[in-house]
């Protein structure tokens, strides 16, 4: 018994680095573009992995692999949620969802793209109506914030990705608890066992 | 070790889930009182284990132990592994409560039957003789385990072949790693307390 305490407490020290092939994954949408990362449980990133792109509706729209940091980026034109599916080999899968865009956000897209063709074409020819230039000066405002907001929000990104891997890490608290579970439950049988006797 | 959620279709689940079942009320109908303290202890070893991660190589493979598990307690085994298996689904989302029943069969399958070939080779006065054979136990287990793996991965992944051979090069170095572990601890068992192991 005295080894089986000593294994345990060696097994211990070692769980503080311990990793595991339990692969997690995390995307974010920007405009039309997602960005994602998947890594594994300790936080290193699953390098030339699988992914898989379905819409709200189950088809598959793309087929992809992350890159050497774990990282993966696609553009869509899919306005519903989507689900993304990263697929490390030997039975380990991870899935995340990018929840679709709001109706008055998804038809903004659109909007610029119909009025930043018609700015270019009119602009040359000094032409605009009141309406076009609303939509051209809206368009320009929206961009110039983007692109100020950007890098911020690069920064609140970043610490949500770390966030994400850290509680996804295995806790050493989680650990003493587990054990602590399987020894309760033995007990119980154990009760259980001498009731009967 | 672990196969995900959503990996595998719903009739190898349900078979997996059915074989466990079978194996965890033979577990529970041959359970002895006195060994109930060493299944606890030997289903927190396998809970932990697989935590420590062995970097080779490129990949990393984790610890596994079901080899001395199944050496040691026999049909318990299934009860010992469910319950570790249990809780790390539970608690680090590893494998999942759908494929629980296919993960505790190709982990507890394996080592009960080496357990039963292998036990009677266990002997005080042949110390060598029990060091192969926990050797083989626990280094077998593994690779077993893996080409059971493999053959719950074949009925979605429809190439066997490739998966087992990733299977068996990211987990041989394992295997070899378990079987020193196992012939370690049932050597030193049958020093100590060889009641235990016989």
């Amino acid at each position: 018994m005295r080894t089986f305490i000593l294994l345990i407490l060696f097994l211990f020290l070692f769980t503080k680095m311990g990793l595991t092939h339990k692969i997690n994954a995390f995307a974010y949408r920007e405009g039309d573009q997602i960005i994602g990362e998947a890594y594994f449980a300790d936080g290193s990133p699953c390098i030339k992995c699988k992914v898989e792109v379905y819409s709200d509706k189950g088809v598959k729209i793309l087929d992809m692999a992350t890159d050497e940091k774990g990282k993966f980026s696609f553009t869509t034109k899919e306005k519903g949620s989507i689900k993304i599916k990263v697929i490390a080999g030997e039975g380990h899968l991870a899935e995340c969802k990018v929840e679709g865009l709001k109706s008055s956000q998804a038809s903004k897209p659109e909007e610029y793209k119909i009025g930043g063709s018609k700015t270019e074409e009119k602009t040359t020819h000094l032409k605009l109506t009141n309406e076009e230039m609303k939509v051209a000066i809206k368009e320009a405002v929206g961009e110039a914030l983007k692109e100020t907001i950007k890098p911020e929000t690069e920064g609140i990104k970043n610490l949500l990705m770390e966030v994400k891997k850290d509680m996804d890490r295995a806790k050493l608290h989680d650990i003493i608890g587990g054990i602590g579970y399987i020894f309760g439950i033995w007990g119980m049988v154990t009760i259980l066992k001498f009731r009967k006797k | 070790m672990h196969i995900s959620e959503g990996v595998l279709s719903p009739p190898v689940l349900l078979a997996g889930s059915l074989l466990s079942f079978s194996g965890l009320i033979l577990g529970l109908k041959n359970l002895k009182t006195e060994k109930i303290p060493e299944i606890a202890v030997l289903s927190s070893a396998f809970f932990v284990a697989s935590l420590i991660h062995i970097p080779i190589g490129p990949t990393s493979a984790h610890l596994v132990l079901n080899g001395i598990i199944g050496l040691l307690l026999g049909w318990a085994t299934f009860p010992a592994i469910f319950l570790g298996l249990l809780l790390q689904a539970l608690l680090f989302q590893f494998g999942g409560i759908t494929t629980l029943g296919v993960n505790t069969f190709t982990m507890a399958f394996p080592p009960v039957v080496l357990g039963y070939i292998f036990r009677k080779f266990l002997q005080k006065d042949k110390i060598s003789l029990t060091f192969v054979a926990s050797f083989l136990v626990g280094s077998l287990s593994i690779i077993l385990s893996a080409i059971l793996i493999g053959l719950a991965l074949y009925f979605t992944e429809k190439s066997f072949i490739p998966v087992i051979i990733t299977l068996l090069g990211a987990h041989f170095p394992i295997a070899i790693i378990e079987g020193f572990i196992t012939s370690f601890i049932v050597v030193y068992l049958l020093k100590v307390k060889p009641e235990v192991v016989l």
